[in-house]
């Protein structure tokens, strides 16, 4: 491993942070107000309502997920608020295989949720001196990146102006008009405490700097992508992920949006031909998918997945109407299986339930995405069947697959079979244990699957590792979560530079 | 050492359970031979214990979890006699060091013999010490005793201020909280020679830079 490697993992564990106050505070005596935490399921485990639950897998599903995420939140609050008496607190890094940096400490740290990156400040100040328009702009921007709905998809020069429009709603941001609309809630809060703060600076303290703490993150557009439209020199797919170079009035390129309309173009097309899926291009079209539905196969089309792997992500974000969640509705197995023969699929529990789709409908989705990636971007194929024979090639000659990376690090995949067995040791319990055996040959399907993705997560680790190798001659507050990055509001500019 | 084992023996043949004074010397008797991170372990123990047996009242009878505990204390106060004699001069220049079980059989030391398990009245001994733990924590308001009438006993329940330090509910105890916090000590440096990271890392444990490899090494 080389020595960029190793500054880079102790530049970024010694980074010092601390809990942001004001947003713990806010959060523990207001959080329930806005609705910015979740209730704890209110089902008592030996009930009968609970073994009826059980039986519900989609419900039970949901519980535990609810659970689950309220027990986070909680963790996390607890852990800010043993931390927050201490003016540095550290988070050391450790590397995987591919380069890739994940924080030791679990459940608060900055790769975590957004619960957790919002509650961390840098601990070391920096000076944002108030004349610094171009600082500002970039922390304006990042305040309409916060809220969303669509405001983060405008140019630079748009979401300041969104900013400045809605001044008085972010100084007053307790009265909840922004708030209750904002996508990341938490971050939204950090963004309009230090607004308050900075606001309060210039307009009565009349000082010429300020000391900021604030993480500013700045988010790659569709990173995976952005790899390969790199390794394939792809121009045309660069100017779609915004590789090119481009002015603060530039509405950035939305990729997953561009594709969708394709998508969508493509499945108009197919339903005018004659054609055996010609009910489910109809289904499709009138349940019109949206951005965020589409997102996640688009994102792990760029990491080999297969289609059912693709439908599935599809479906997760569906709401099936033959396992009804448990909230308020009585489940008989029996009487929604009759009530509705083919699995159905909707956007929502408040969606139309005449407007759905069926299990293959996703199917078809999947594909029309794949076809259109095909078509309209054929480097990316050619690329994907160059590192497929590469693979095939190595797994030919019975060796792993080695690269270099720019950073230093060594590269050698090499997935080996296993075989698994089950054993029961004690004659007096029916326990019995599952032993994996490491064999000695190559899985070699294996071997082709993962090399791309593990080529494109290793290509973002080696692209982090550069870049913290330059920002750190001159500052050393930064923290990235693979392919985002968060750096003080006066170090933006350094950053992008 | 052995002058304040007598002591000790003394103290806790005494019958007068509600003297607050004689307490006290016990607990300075017990402090000076047990270290203070045992006690605490103990105390944690016995405080997780009960928080998380909130609706079995059998499992946090006081006296069972006197004698439980007293067992405990007692064990660490034998162990540690154990190692002061194997470490002693005395035991090398005899025939060689004893083994634990031979040497508890074969010892003189009055502290040893008092806990005697094959002794009748043991539990009263253990059950009177153990006491002195639990009440550190009916002292600090971590825990109360109420009757349960269905056991007909002492039973032991966790102090309501207790439970608001930890989130007032039994599941957002500290058990969940994860192996690694945040460190408010900068991290130890990586190299090629060392590992860092935790400070403990490379001294009381090993833990890679790397995490554990995703892909097994290919053996040919």
């Amino acid at each position: 491993m080389s020595s960029m490697l190793y500054d880079m993992v102790n530049g970024i564990s010694s980074t010092p942070f601390c809990i942001n106050n004001g947003l713990l505070n806010f959060i523990e005596e207001h959080g329930r107000t806005y609705g910015l935490l979740s209730d704890k399921p209110n089902i008592n485990i030996n009930s009968e309502e609970m073994k009826k639950l059980k039986k519900n897998k989609a419900g039970y599903k949901e519980y535990l997920s609810s659970l689950s995420k309220y027990e986070l939140e909680v963790h996390i609050l607890s852990i800010a608020r043993v931390y927050s008496k201490y003016d540095k607190i550290y988070f050391p890094v450790r590397l995987d295989s591919r380069g890739t940096i994940y924080c030791s400490p679990l459940i608060l740290n900055y790769q975590g949720t957004e619960l957790a990156k919002a509650l961390l400040l840098f601990s070391d100040e920096s000076i944002l001196y108030l004349n610094d328009d171009n600082s500002l702009e970039y922390f304006y921007a990042y305040g309409g990146n916060c809220y969303g709905n669509g405001v983060d998809k405008m140019s630079r020069v748009k979401k300041v102006q969104w900013v400045r429009n809605n001044h008085d709603d972010i100084l007053n941001f307790m009265n909840g008009k922004l708030l209750s609309d904002a996508k990341n809630k938490y971050l939204f809060i950090a963004f309009a405490l230090e607004y308050i703060r900075i606001n309060k600076h210039i307009n009565y303290e009349r000082s010429s700097f300020i000391k900021t703490q604030l993480p500013i993150q700045l988010d790659a557009t569709c990173n995976g992508y952005q790899h390969l439209a790199m390794l394939s020199r792809d121009n045309d797919l660069g100017k779609n992920l915004n590789l090119m170079s481009s002015k603060k009035d530039d509405v950035p390129n939305d990729f997953y949006g561009l594709l969708l309309n394709k998508i969508t173009q493509k499945l108009q097309e197919s339903s005018l031909d004659v054609d055996d899926n010609i009910e489910s291009y109809r289904r499709i079209l009138d349940f019109k998918p949206g951005r965020s539905l589409i997102k996640k196969p688009i994102m792990i089309e760029s990491y080999n997945a297969g289609l059912v792997k693709s439908s599935d992500s599809l479906k997760e974000e569906c709401y099936c109407l033959n396992e009804p969640y448990f909230s308020g509705m009585e489940y008989d197995k029996d009487v929604w299986a009759s009530k509705y023969k083919e699995r159905r699929y909707v956007l929502s529990k408040d969606s139309n339930p005449d407007i759905y789709l069926l299990n293959d409908d996703f199917n078809v989705i999947i594909k029309t995405m794949k076809d259109v990636l095909k078509n309209d971007y054929p480097k990316l194929t050619k690329l994907r069947l160059y590192l497929n024979e590469i693979a095939k090639i190595c797994n030919k000659l019975n060796v792993n697959i080695p690269w270099i990376l720019p950073s230093g690090l060594h590269i050698k995949q090499s997935y080996l079979t296993d075989t698994t067995f089950q054993i029961k040791p004690f004659e007096y319990k029916k326990n019995s244990y599952t032993v994996t055996h490491i064999n000695k040959d190559l899985d070699k399907r294996k071997q082709i699957r993962t090399l791309m993705p593990n080529l494109i997560h290793s290509l973002d680790a080696a692209s982090l590792a550069l870049l913290y190798n330059k920002y750190s001659l001159t500052n050393k507050c930064m923290f990235a979560i693979h392919d985002c990055f968060a750096v003080p509001i006066p170090n933006v500019e350094i950053l992008i530079e | 050492m052995p002058a304040n084992e007598e002591c000790l023996v003394k103290v806790l043949e005494t019958e007068d359970k509600f003297n607050k004074k004689l307490l006290n010397v016990r607990m300075a008797y017990i402090l000076n031979t047990v270290t203070a991170d045992k006690i605490a372990n103990l105390l944690i123990c016995l405080f997780i214990t009960v928080l998380f047996s909130k609706d079995k009242p059998e499992a946090v009878i006081h006296t069972n979890l006197s004698i439980t505990l007293g067992k405990k204390l007692f064990n660490i106060v034998v162990r540690k006699s154990y190692i002061d004699y194997s470490t002693s001069a005395n035991a090398e220049k005899d025939s060689g060091i004893l083994g634990y079980n031979e040497w508890v059989s074969n010892t003189k030391s009055p502290i040893v013999k008092l806990f005697d398990v094959n002794k009748t009245n043991i539990d009263t001994y253990t059950s009177s010490c153990g006491k002195i733990l639990i009440e550190q924590l009916i002292g600090h308001d971590m825990v109360y005793e109420y009757v349960d009438k269905h056991n007909k006993a002492y039973v032991l329940g966790i102090n309501s201020d207790a439970l608001n330090i930890i989130g007032n509910n039994k599941d957002n105890s500290i058990i969940p909280l994860p192996l690694h916090l945040p460190m408010v000590e900068e991290p130890k440096k990586h190299s090629y020679k060392t590992l860092g990271g935790y400070l403990l890392n490379d001294v009381e444990y090993r833990e890679s830079l790397i995490i554990q490899s995703i892909w097994k090494i290919l053996v040919k």
